[in-house]
């Protein structure tokens, strides 16, 4: 990997101790993944909500408990990567407020806190200690962890967008991507999640959300496969990764293929043929080939030698 | 101070929201801040020093770097009684020893933990005036070196009943081992006949100190000692003897002008590496110009300003090529670029004109076209400028195969003539070792300083080694009961010196097993009337492993496996080694922090010596511990504090003789190491050394002045500082006016009668002592100067006693002109020359290189270095060369060794090629570094809990096979991790994140056969091969040797290349020129050969 | 007082001595380093040439990955230095995707992030680095930034080509170099070929064990 230099430079390393490999692995990408579909759930709710509140009936409990527990998900393997998992509590106490490692942790904690309440009383029901009408609390505070999952959705990128060494995470890219895929893998696990419940013209409505989110994020991948090079160096080079015989490209189009091209296509002709299982088949693919999107692009700075 | 540390603490806690952090903080930081301020630790220090002042050596407080990962003193503050969770404080104590990893000697200084009596570190000496307080990567590692989770902790013997070689081993007692070895040796001696005092051979490796090895067969009255020194630089020596009779250069790096490398320095390893290298740097700095030849780009001659790749062993072409345009042409000013002034008073040419005879010779051989017109300066500068004249740009461009490099000798000539006379060298190994006539390299190098007046040893310029150097570490007398040295030894041992080498620079070690095993050879001279031994009655060797780094590996397993040539033998090692295996004890003695040596470092223009300690052992004894058994206090210390039962030579050798060797006295050996202040009992460390050290006036003066109420205070001086030097600035020695009074004449510290000093025609004085003829001065102006070492007291730009002794050709520097004196030449044609390299897949190989970070054999035993090199030894090839081959990265190849003498194949090894920029296109190179083998991983002994591991983070694991004519070794497994260390457990926890195997390399200096050069004797490394891709079975690390033919090679390079001593010849070498290291008195040197 | 580095590439010749001082000085484990020597061969036969550049944390004024450290193990201390702590630390890796040189790595015996602290504890005894003490030639500079009277400081005023590894991340680093090349400094101007090379493997080690 030559670039900037001339030709005739001819530079080879010659001797070098090891370096590290990929430090951020799949457990990272599960987390992403598992935060993506349980923040994204949550915004699915509320933008139902929003459109036709009384086909929440039945799905409240339902889709807030997948989203917790995609949650917990997302918090197990956050905490699992930690090379020292038993000191967890320090972020607790002895935070460092400009990291958005930190900032995330709480948040998340709060957000899945506040899950977890909701929950509470909705099972609860009657018995509630804080309220007589659980619906009410929670459509209520629906509103305030919707809020809340924004930050939370986004803190991934931030904390991508601190690490400074990985030129090809840049914060508005991936602030988008994160809501992107919050919206991608929430309104394809609502749209599995709420089968015969939702009407067909919500169904349509997160159909229309699948593919805008899958064209989208698409759009920014390809926008960065094509023009990424041109702005940077260090990006050029890692985009070799998922370019030509780049180690990763084959998996990278896999991604995007299962996460966008496909459900894009699906989306189209399930609006018109009408046919659910497109449909569902559409949510099935976006959600596993998000994993596969995530994983790429989170393994591939880390292939570059920094120094 | 308190209150700022605490608004600090106030500024830090701001930031931290959580109550529990603060409530908890304010209370514990009271503690830090306190405790912090009453430390003398402050993370703002006002000054910052390289070391602690020497005052503080014995207390030095230290916070300690694994510790401070805790987050330091701002977190913890400093551990107290009241700050029990403070980062850790060291009490150290540092006890200043020196480097063994290589023959720099540069200074140490071990930082002993007093609480837990360990080393937790080694680094500089700052009172080392040539180091400096600095030291290269192997200087470092020491610690590693010393906590080797496979040292060898106690004296091994040869199970009874088991053959050598087959790794059964018994743990033994030192008192056993010298029991058993010191009856052996009295019983050889005891006999007292010739063949007796030939029967002992003690093998040194790379000594690293200055005399006291060569006292153990001297005071044996043995001619026993054997040196390494014929595969090391006896090359480059032999040119230095022929000029100045000298054992090395010595140059004055750091004011020079042109930094003028063929063996490597600033980069790479070199003699007195990081010394030099500092220095080199110095200069650098001042905008001196760095020159390298070398075919391969070592380090050095990648930064440097200028890389000429030669065709290996051509470069005395190019030397000559530099004569011939300075002989001739002018600067700027029309003036001549010959130093007249320099030339005219310090060299032989004097002494050449005035042998007619001689420039018969040289007319008959074609050099001149006839005799000169006269006998003056003028005539003699005619003359060489016609004998230089053939040396042209284009003959030197066809020789060196430099094609398309006109431009790099150009520059050359640019930095050559614009740095004047202070052009700095260091004429070592690389061509004059590799080569056939090597030696002839170092001649010629040294004629294009002379020219140009660099050889005066002038500031900047180039001087010899001896001038700078103080060897007293043999010269301990006066601490034993003789009192005095022992007297010259009266035999001639042909198996360190044969009689086809009489010129031979050092001991012909590298066929030492040939001759033991050449029944022939013994025979022919046994007829002829030599009483040449036939066995070694004990045969030891110290710091050296002949098996692995000499050529002929499998040749050196099977003479050592011969208990009928070898009937004892024992090897000084600290650590495993290839050659212990086949020895009948080893004997772990200690490491550069270990043992006790006197060191001296020729690497600046001064004198200075450095001594090596056991610091453990002074660390106790200056915190008021005492030996039971002070001859035995530093194996008592090292056996109290942890180390294991690890000796050391200066205590176990004295202690063998007075016990062992001649109990009773009756051998008249035992005087020379029994104590005089307790004849009952052998010579201790501070009574010999303080005895021999004292020998330097100055040293003496400062010591005792300082150390006045110390019974030893030349001792206690060195013991605190480890370096003294004696003299700075020592320049043009030569011209050094000798003390003349009424009646003498003082030389070399002695003083002659005038009336017996004799003047010759040329100015030179002589006096006759000891029944020989020395020079001891010379007249110049009126003046008595010391002039240089030879015998006409100049540099011998004609070495007039070589040409006596029958290689008549070669008395001047020389080189065939053209293709018809190849063959007429062939004593100094390379065997690797270009011309005998036919098909695209015949090579050179450079087999002579160092790697900054690996030394030899001893770098196997540090984690750090094994981590760095990975023992990786590729064979390096240039791209094109590769890629006509179809050869790419990481290829296995066989490489094929061939003779160029005998026409003999020797078989070849497997190695992994890589294609490489930094070698020239034909030659090919493979470091000696790695490569190393064991044929098993651990060997358990009876009785002892642990197995002992063998080499066990740098050498793989091999199956041999040897008959005597055909040997082989296959890689059987790599380095593993390990999480099998029983010793030194703690430092060595990381051992299970080793992460390489070693697998890319072979031993191949079994495959080279032995090259005796036919004047130098040392073995001329360089191969010729024949490379091809590997066949199917074929795993790098394979080697495959035909030692027979090998031992043919030998005899083809003695037998149709040497001029060897017949029945003219009334001496077995001239008396002149040193013949290392015991001194034989003339009846050993008196020889009769039969017709 | 904000303490800083200099390497004079012109001087450094790779020996790799600092490397093994730092090693032993601060208990770096096998497989990882807090300072490296890297060497790359640079140009085509026979102009070929060999550059060293040795490589350890430069204690940036606006360091990323004290920044991203959740816990404040990386922190700031009074002399400028970035520090760190191995009982804060939560081995999280952060720091290692933050930091744009590679200097930290995760220690094997501990499981937690470490680097080159300029040898803080040294400092804090008034001693130099041991990575400065060890270098042969001096090519190690180390003082005050603060202090124009220091070494550091009159050496980056006496020679012009004063550069730094990747100014363009913004990190202000206190290390510089003298001398460099691209091929010295940026990691992208050499090809890095896995595998055996001239003089060892060059290869990625999973690092920190666990994954
Ligand atoms: N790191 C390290 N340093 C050491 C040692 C060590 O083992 N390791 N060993 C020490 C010892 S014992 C010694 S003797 C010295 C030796 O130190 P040096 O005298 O420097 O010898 P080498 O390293 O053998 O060779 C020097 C250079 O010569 C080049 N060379 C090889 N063949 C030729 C040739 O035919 N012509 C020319 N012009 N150049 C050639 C090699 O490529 C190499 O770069 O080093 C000492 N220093
Ligand atoms: N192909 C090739 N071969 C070479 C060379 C080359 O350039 N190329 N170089 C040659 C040169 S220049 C030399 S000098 C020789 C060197 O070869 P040797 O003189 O054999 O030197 P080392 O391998 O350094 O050390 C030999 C042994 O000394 C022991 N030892 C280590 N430390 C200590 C200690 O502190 N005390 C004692 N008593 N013993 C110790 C260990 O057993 C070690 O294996 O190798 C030569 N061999
Ligand atoms: S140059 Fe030689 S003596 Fe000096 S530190 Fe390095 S290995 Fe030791
Ligand atoms: S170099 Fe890396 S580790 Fe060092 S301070 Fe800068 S960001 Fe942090
Ligand atoms: S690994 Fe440790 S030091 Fe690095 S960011 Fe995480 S907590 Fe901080
Ligand atoms: S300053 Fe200290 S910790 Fe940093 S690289 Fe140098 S020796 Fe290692
Ligand atoms: S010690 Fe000095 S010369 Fe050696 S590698 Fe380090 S910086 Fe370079
Ligand atoms: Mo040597």
């Amino acid at each position: 990997m030559v670039h900037e230099t001339l030709a005739a430079t001819n530079a080879v390393v010659t001797l070098d101790v090891a370096i590290p490999d990929i430090f951020w692995g799949w457990y990272v990408t599960m987390n992403m993944w598992a935060k993506s579909i349980g923040t994204g759930l949550v915004f699915m709710l509320f933008l139902l909500l929003k459109k036709n509140s009384s086909e929440m009936n039945g799905l409240r409990t339902p889709v807030m408990i997948t989203s917790f527990i995609f949650m917990n998900i997302f918090l197990i393997f956050t905490w699992l990567d930690l090379h020292q998992m038993w000191r967890m509590w320090h972020i607790f106490f002895y935070p460092h407020w400009t990291s958005a490692i930190t900032v995330g942790a709480w948040m998340a904690t709060l957000f899945v806190g506040l899950e977890f309440v909701m929950i509470a009383v909705m099972i609860r029901k009657e018995k509630c200690l804080l309220t007589k009408q659980p619906t009410a609390f929670f459509d209520k505070t629906l509103f305030w962890v919707t809020l809340l999952a924004i930050p939370v959705t986004l803190y991934t990128a931030g904390i991508m967008a601190e690490a400074t060494a990985r030129e090809l995470w840049q914060m508005p890219t991936e602030s988008a991507q994160m809501i992107l895929a919050a919206t991608l893998s929430g309104s394809a696990a609502m749209i599995l999640l709420g089968g015969s419940k939702l009407s067909d013209e919500t169904k349509s409505f997160f159909g229309s959300v699948l593919g805008l989110s899958a064209l989208m994020a698409f759009i920014i991948y390809m926008s960065e496969y094509i023009f990424g090079a041109m702005k940077a160096e260090e990006v050029a080079a890692i985009l070799h990764y998922v370019k030509g015989d780049g180690e990763y490209a084959t998996m990278f189009w896999i991604g995007q293929w299962v996460a966008y091209i496909l459900p894009m296509l699906l989306v189209a002709l399930y609006r018109v043929s009408g046919s659910n299982s497109i449909l569902s088949l559409a949510a099935i693919l976006a959600i596993a080939g998000l994993w596969v999107v995530k994983h790429v692009w989170l393994v591939i700075p880390q292939l570059l030698p920094l120094s | 101070m308190y209150l700022q540390s605490r608004r600090t603490f106030l500024k830090g806690a701001a930031f931290s929201v959580a109550g529990v952090a603060i409530a908890k903080g304010v209370f514990a930081t009271d503690a830090v801040a306190e405790s912090i301020e009453n430390s003398k630790f402050t993370n703002t220090p006002d000054t910052i020093s390289f070391y602690p002042n020497q005052s503080e050596w014995d207390n030095f407080q230290e916070l300690d770097g694994d510790d401070w990962k805790r987050g330091g003193i701002e977190r913890h503050g400093v551990a107290s009684a009241e700050n029990e969770d403070g980062i850790q404080v060291n009490n150290f104590m540092l006890v200043p020893t020196v480097c063994s990893n290589c023959e720099a000697g540069c200074g140490l200084t071990a930082w002993v933990n007093k609480d837990t009596m360990t080393v937790r570190k080694y680094m500089g000496n700052p009172l080392h005036t040539g180091s400096r307080g600095r030291n290269c990567a192997k200087g470092y590692a020491v610690t590693s070196q010393m906590y080797d989770p496979d040292r060898i902790p106690f004296p091994l013997k040869r199970a009874p009943g088991s053959k050598r070689g087959e790794g059964k081993w018994i743990r033994t007692t030192w008192d056993e081992a010298m029991s058993t070895i010191g009856k052996k040796m009295h019983d050889t001696l005891k006999v007292g006949d010739e063949i007796s005092k030939k029967s002992i051979m003690y093998h040194v490796g790379r000594p690293n100190e200055n005399g006291f090895g060569h006292r153990v067969p001297h005071s044996l009255g043995i001619d026993g000692y054997n040196s390494h020194t014929n595969i090391c630089s006896a090359g480059a020596r032999q040119g230095t003897i022929q000029w100045a009779n000298d054992d090395r250069n010595s140059p004055d790096w750091a004011n020079a002008e042109l930094i003028f490398l063929q063996s490597s320095h600033a980069a790479d390893a070199g003699h007195y590496f990081q010394q030099s290298a500092g220095l080199i740097a110095d200069a650098r700095k001042r905008g001196a110009k760095m020159v390298v030849l070398d075919p391969r780009m070592s380090n050095s001659a990648g930064m440097a300003d200028l890389w000429i790749p030669c065709w290996p062993g051509t470069e005395t072409a190019l030397y000559l090529y530099l004569a011939n345009r300075v002989l001739h042409e002018k600067d700027k000013n029309g003036d001549d670029l010959v130093a007249h002034d320099f030339v005219k008073e310090w060299v032989n040419w004097d002494r050449l004109l005035a042998n007619k005879e001689y420039l018969q010779k040289m007319v008959g051989y074609g050099y001149i076209s006839k005799m000169p017109a006269g006998d003056t300066y003028e005539d003699f500068i005619e003359l060489v400028k016609e004998l230089y004249a053939p040396y042209t740009k284009e003959m030197v461009i066809r020789e060196c195969k430099l094609e398309g490099m006109e431009h790099k000798l150009d520059a050359l000539w640019e930095m050559y003539i614009d740095a004047g006379d202070k052009i700095a060298t260091y004429i070592w190994r690389a061509g004059p070792i590799a080569h056939r006539g090597g030696w002839m390299i170092a001649r010629s190098a040294f004629l294009s300083l002379v020219v140009r007046g660099a050889l005066r040893g002038d500031i900047g310029g180039t001087s010899f080694h001896h001038w700078h150097e103080i060897s007293v570490a043999g010269k301990g007398d006066k601490a034993t009961v003789a009192g005095e040295r022992p007297a010259k030894v009266d035999v001639w041992n042909e198996l360190a010196w044969p009689p086809e080498y009489p010129l031979s620079s050092y001991e012909m070690s590298h066929i030492l097993p040939h001759l033991l095993m050449d029944e022939e050879w013994q025979e022919k001279w046994t007829k002829k009337g030599l009483k040449v031994p036939k066995k070694l009655s004990v045969w030891f060797p110290r710091m050296y492993n002949p098996v692995w780094i000499n050529p002929d590996g499998f040749r050196w397993i099977e003479a050592l496996k011969r208990e009928d040539k070898i009937e004892l033998s024992f090897n000084l090692s600290p650590t495993w080694s290839e050659t212990n295996w086949y020895c009948d004890y080893i004997l772990p003695v200690g490491l550069a922090g270990e043992r006790n040596d006197q060191q001296s470092t020729p690497s600046k223009p001064e004198q200075r010596i450095e001594f090596r300690q056991a610091v453990l052992r002074v660390a106790a004894e200056k915190m008021g511990w005492k030996a039971k058994d002070p001859t035995r206090a530093t194996l008592e210390a090292h056996m109290k504090y942890g180390l294991g039962e690890i000796w050391e030579e200066s205590e176990f050798f004295p202690n063998l003789m007075v016990h062992h060797v001649d109990p009773d006295g009756s051998l008249g050996i035992r005087k020379y190491w029994a104590s005089k202040k307790d004849p009952s009992r052998a010579v201790t460390v501070p009574e010999y050394f303080d005895a021999a050290m004292s020998l330097l006036p100055r040293l003496k003066e400062t010591a005792d002045k300082m150390y006045k109420d110390e019974e030893f205070p030349v001792y206690s001086y060195m013991r605190d500082h480890g370096a003294w030097t004696e003299k700075t600035n020592v320049y043009k020695p030569q011209e050094e006016e000798l003390k003349v009074d009424s009646e003498y004449v003082y030389a070399h510290g002695k003083k002659y009668a005038k009336h017996h000093v004799k003047k010759d025609q040329f100015g030179a004085l002589w006096v006759e002592h000891d029944g020989r003829k020395h020079s001891i001065g010379i007249i110049s102006d009126d003046k008595v100067l010391a002039g240089f070492h030879t015998l006409s007291k100049k540099l011998e730009f004609f070495s007039e006693w070589f040409a006596e002794w029958k290689w008549p050709e070669y008395a001047i520097p020389i080189y065939p002109r053209n293709e018809s004196e190849y063959k007429k030449m062939e004593h100094i044609v390379t065997q690797v020359h270009h011309s005998f390299m036919k098909a695209p897949n015949e090579f050179a190989l450079n087999t002579v290189f160092r790697l900054p970070y690996n030394i030899h054999t001893r770098s196997v035993n540090s984690k750090h270095l094994m981590e760095i090199s990975q023992n990786h030894n590729p064979v390096w090839i240039y791209t094109k060369d590769a890629e006509k081959l179809g050869i790419k990265r990481g290829d296995a190849i066989r490489v094929k060794v061939t003779d160029t003498v005998s026409g003999l194949d020797s078989g070849y090894f497997v190695g992994m090629a890589v294609p490489t920029e930094a070698t020239r296109p034909g030659v090919l190179a493979c470091s000696h570094h790695a490569g190393r083998w064991k044929l098993k991983d651990s060997v358990s002994v009876p009785g002892f809990e642990h197995k002992l591991g063998i080499m066990g983070v740098g050498a793989p694991r091999y199956d041999m096979t040897n008959d005597g004519k055909v040997g082989t070794l296959k890689p059987v497994e790599g380095i593993k991790p390990r999480h099998d260390v029983w010793q030194f457990k703690e430092y060595n926890k990381d051992l299970d994140n080793i992460w390489w195997d070693g697998l890319s390399g072979a031993w191949q200096n079994a495959v080279a056969p032995s090259h005796p050069d036919p004047i130098a004797g040392n073995h001329a490394w360089h191969l010729k091969v024949i490379i091809e891709k590997a066949k199917a079975d074929d795993v790098i690390g394979d080697i495959y040797v035909d030692y027979e033919n090998n031992f043919k090679v030998y005899q083809a390079w003695r037998d149709e290349l040497t001029r060897p001593l017949d029945h003219t010849d009334k001496l077995r070498r001239p008396q002149h020129i040193k013949r290392p290291a015991v001194p034989l008195s003339n009846k050993a040197y008196a020889v009769e050969i039969k017709a | 007082m904000q303490l800083g580095f200099l390497v004079d590439l012109h001087l450094c010749m790779g020996c790799k001595g600092c490397e093994i001082a730092c090693k032993v000085e601060n208990e770096v484990p096998l497989s990882t380093w807090r300072l490296r020597v890297k060497y790359v061969d640079v140009g085509t036969y026979p102009e070929t040439k060999r550059t060293f550049t040795p490589l350890r944390c430069n204690h940036c004024e606006n360091a990323p990955c004290e920044r991203i450290c959740p816990v404040s193990a990386l922190h700031y201390i009074d002399n400028g230095i970035v520090n760190i702590d191995k009982e804060r630390c939560i081995g999280c890796a952060g720091c290692v995707m933050a930091c744009p040189y590679g200097a930290i790595y995760i220690d094997p015996e501990t499981q937690t992030a470490d680097k080159c602290t300029y040898c803080a504890h040294r400092i804090a005894s008034s001693m130099m680095p041991a990575c400065v003490v060890a270098c042969p030639v001096e090519a190690n500079i180390f003082g005050d930034l603060e202090d124009p009277t220091s070494n550091i400081s009159t050496y980056i005023q006496q020679h012009t080509d004063v550069q730094v590894r990747k100014p363009e991340k913004g990190t202000n680093p206190h290390h510089y170099y003298v001398g460099a090349s691209q091929a010295h400094l940026n990691p992208l101007a050499s090809r890095r070929e896995e595998g055996y090379n001239l003089f060892n493997k060059i290869t990625t080690l999973p690092l920190g064990g666990h994954h």
